[in-house]
């Protein structure tokens, strides 16, 4: 296969591709500094997470008009502020913890303003381009295309914010792209681990092919007990283990890894009904929450 | 090997590794050595103060170059020596045989990371495997880390801690009766110092009991842990006739940052935190008449830093002991790009079910990997 015609942009901390009237760029740069994040505080609900990469984007425009842009401050402001946001998910030792410091807590009844603080979001990118909209289709990422050894003619990854939940566990919302001769497949994720209670993955993929008049977007959120993903880890030898029963949960901070060993929802997912909207839950074997989103914009020259 | 702190310490300045024995005896001996110390450890200025390393050691490396090399400079280290960064093992290492060799020059302080539990999901636990082929080493440190001090006071003035203060502690005596000896309690007095954080503008729920804006303790919206403001902070120097609070713990671009009109500071040390955050670190210099000085660094240059793999020392064989021949490449500092048909052949059973854990570089935590490029 010869490539298609194409430049790759480099200028500064910013990298693309152009080809097929496509433009993709990314841009990685530092945290926020004390003054970007003095003034992301005043624009979010929520505290800023630990590292902020407000700067970094992935943007994609075509020669129709179409645009879309990543960016960390559009997801942070789809992070849950209202009063009962933090309601859901308490960290491991919060039972324990709230008996055990009833002494102190009993002076203490101050909670810090509740909000999120798993930093999950359900963003999706930000249309900057007001023309064009996603609509539900069943058009489909095309699997088999993506599995092809093609040569990549751009690749990147970034983060655009990540959260240690004060070492209770890791949020981290990151980007990856690449770019085929034939097609390109962008992924944004929302990885969420905390320490013996949950993971939560949201995947966005935009998918297109050149050639085609359509651009994919297909969103999952899938959430899975702790003790399920970690009963799912290599097990060591046992002469690893002599001491203290002492494991290796390193690759449970491996987002790839955690998303690998959830169960999958996809194109594949045992599940012939694909509408736009799927609550897959009933037809799934693990316990788990999983949603699927497809959508598609039209890409007209 | 014959026992000589020196020589060690020439070792792993060049980035070797000690042998299992060697890190068993250094580790018992300093045990001996801590568990003559109390929980607060005095010292005196000029002493320079250093936050989380978190296993970057290139960047330890750097600090002696600009902050001067023990035992000329009086060292303060405010803990997480380990986890995230891939020379954890090399790391404590030298700071524990630093302390062994000068202990009234140099203080290991308690970080949250000195313990059995979060290690293993961090980092260290894995790199011990790694790079010794067993647990044992594992073991040796994070027995030691539970006789690790809990803080310092610099001069009667300036109280170092790692995370922050406690509602349960008012007084500094009142830690001097902690039992430390133990690993780090999921709450508690020892906890809250280790794990507590300060906040400049909290946004406190109404309502509630206490000051509100005036900065209080507040519980986390996680259920657990504290957050303190001014108000305490104030009252803790003033109870405890103190000047300044100085702990590490938290990330910031700068490398430190000042909070509450100069009374409390954090200090970072570990530059472009876990190889991606872009941020500076930096050392805080106290001097005679204990006036601060952020002294502020980057990551060092790239040709110094070493990829894994390329410079991992010459000490025994620990090649051979890698469990499964992978040599330290695989830790992903940067993606190898390979032939692309062996990563799409066999790794794929399931489009979304596929194994992309073979995935390095900038975005996600993981060991073992060969290519991220191909993603789905
Ligand atoms: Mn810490």
């Amino acid at each position: 296969m010869t490539n298609p015609p194409h430049t790759l942009i480099s200028n500064g901390p910013e990298k693309g591709i152009n080809l097929h009237g496509w433009t993709i760029t990314t841009c990685k740069t530092a945290i926020f500094n004390c003054g970007e994040l003095e003034r992301a505080s005043q624009e979010l609900a929520v505290p800023n997470p630990e590292m902020l990469f407000g700067n970094n984007h992935l943007t994609m425009a075509h020669e129709s008009g179409l645009k879309i842009t990543f960016k960390a401050m559009d997801a942070l402001q789809r992070v849950d502020a209202s009063p009962n946001a933090a309601e859901g998910i308490k960290v491991a030792c919060a039972v324990h913890w709230a008996k055990n410091n009833a002494e102190a807590a009993e002076k203490i009844k101050d909670v810090i303003k509740p909000y999120d603080w798993t930093y999950t979001t359900d963003y999706t990118g930000t249309v900057e381009s007001a023309a064009q909209s996603f609509q539900t289709t069943r058009d489909t990422i095309n699997i088999e295309q993506l599995k092809r050894p093609d040569p990549i003619l751009f690749y990147d990854e970034l983060v655009l914010y990540e959260d240690e939940l004060a070492d209770n566990g890791t949020a981290m919302l990151s980007l990856r792209v690449r770019v085929m001769p034939t097609c390109f497949l962008i992924l944004l994720r929302f990885f969420l681990r905390v320490d013996d209670v949950l993971f939560r993955v949201n995947d966005t993929r935009l998918y297109h092919e050149f050639g085609t008049d359509h651009l994919v977007r297909e969103y999952t959120s899938r959430d899975e007990e702790y003790s399920r993903i970690r009963g799912k880890l290599p097990k060591a030898a046992p002469w690893d283990l002599r001491k203290q029963g002492a494991e290796d949960l390193s690759s449970l901070t491996d987002p790839n890894w955690v998303s690998a060993t959830m169960t999958a929802v996809g194109p594949s997912a045992p599940t012939t009904v694909l509408d736009s909207v799927a609550e897959l839950k009933p037809s799934l074997p693990s316990p788990g929450k999983y949603l699927l989103i497809r959508e598609s914009v039209k890409v007209t020259a | 090997m014959s026992w000589d702190l020196d020589v060690f310490i020439e070792r792993l300045y060049r980035k070797q590794l000690l042998s299992e024995n060697i890190v068993r005896e250094l580790c018992e001996k300093t045990k001996e050595l801590l568990v003559k110390e109390g929980n607060v450890s005095q010292v005196s200025a000029p002493v320079t103060l250093v936050g989380d390393v978190h296993g970057q050691f290139f960047d330890v490396l750097e600090i002696f170059k600009i902050g001067g090399w023990a035992p000329f400079t009086n060292y303060v280290f405010l803990g997480d020596y380990v986890d995230r960064g891939y020379y954890s093992v090399e790391t404590i290492t030298l700071l524990t045989c630093l302390k062994l060799r000068w202990p009234d020059r140099v203080t290991l302080v308690r970080g949250n990371h000195e313990s059995r539990a979060v290690t293993q999901t961090y980092g260290f636990y894995t790199e011990c495997m790694r790079k010794y082929g067993n647990a044992n080493v594992w073991t040796y440190f994070t027995d030691l880390f539970d006789y690790l001090v809990l803080s310092v006071v610099i001069d009667d003035s300036i109280f170092c801690v790692h995370g922050g203060l406690s509602p349960s502690i008012h007084t500094v005596d009142q830690i001097r009766v902690l039992d430390r000896f133990r690993e780090i309690p999921h709450e508690g007095a020892m906890a809250d110092l280790v794990w507590s954080d300060p906040v400049s503008t909290p946004t406190f729920q109404p309502g509630g009991i206490g000051s509100d804006e005036k900065g209080d303790f507040a519980i986390s919206p996680r259920g657990a842990g504290y957050i303190f403001g001014k108000e305490v902070t104030k009252k803790f120097l003033e109870v405890n006739g103190m000047g300044h609070i100085c702990r590490a713990h938290q990330l910031c671009m700068e490398g430190y940052q000042i909070l509450f009109d100069d009374m409390l500071s954090t200090v970072w040390s570990a530059p472009n935190y876990c190889y991606r955050a872009g941020n500076m670190a930096s050392v805080l210099q106290i001097g005679p008449d204990l006036q601060r000085y952020f002294n502020v660094f980057g990551p060092c240059p790239d040709q110094d830093r070493n990829i894994p793999g390329r410079d991992r020392g010459t000490d025994g064989d620990l090649t051979a002991h890698y469990p499964d021949g992978n040599d330290d490449s695989s830790l992903g500092v940067l993606r190898k790009k390979k032939a692309p048909k062996k990563i799409v052949s066999g790794s794929l059973r399931d489009p979304f079910d596929v194994d992309d854990s073979q995935y390095g570089g900038s975005v996600g935590g993981g060991m073992t990997k060969v290519v991220a490029e191909y993603f789905l």
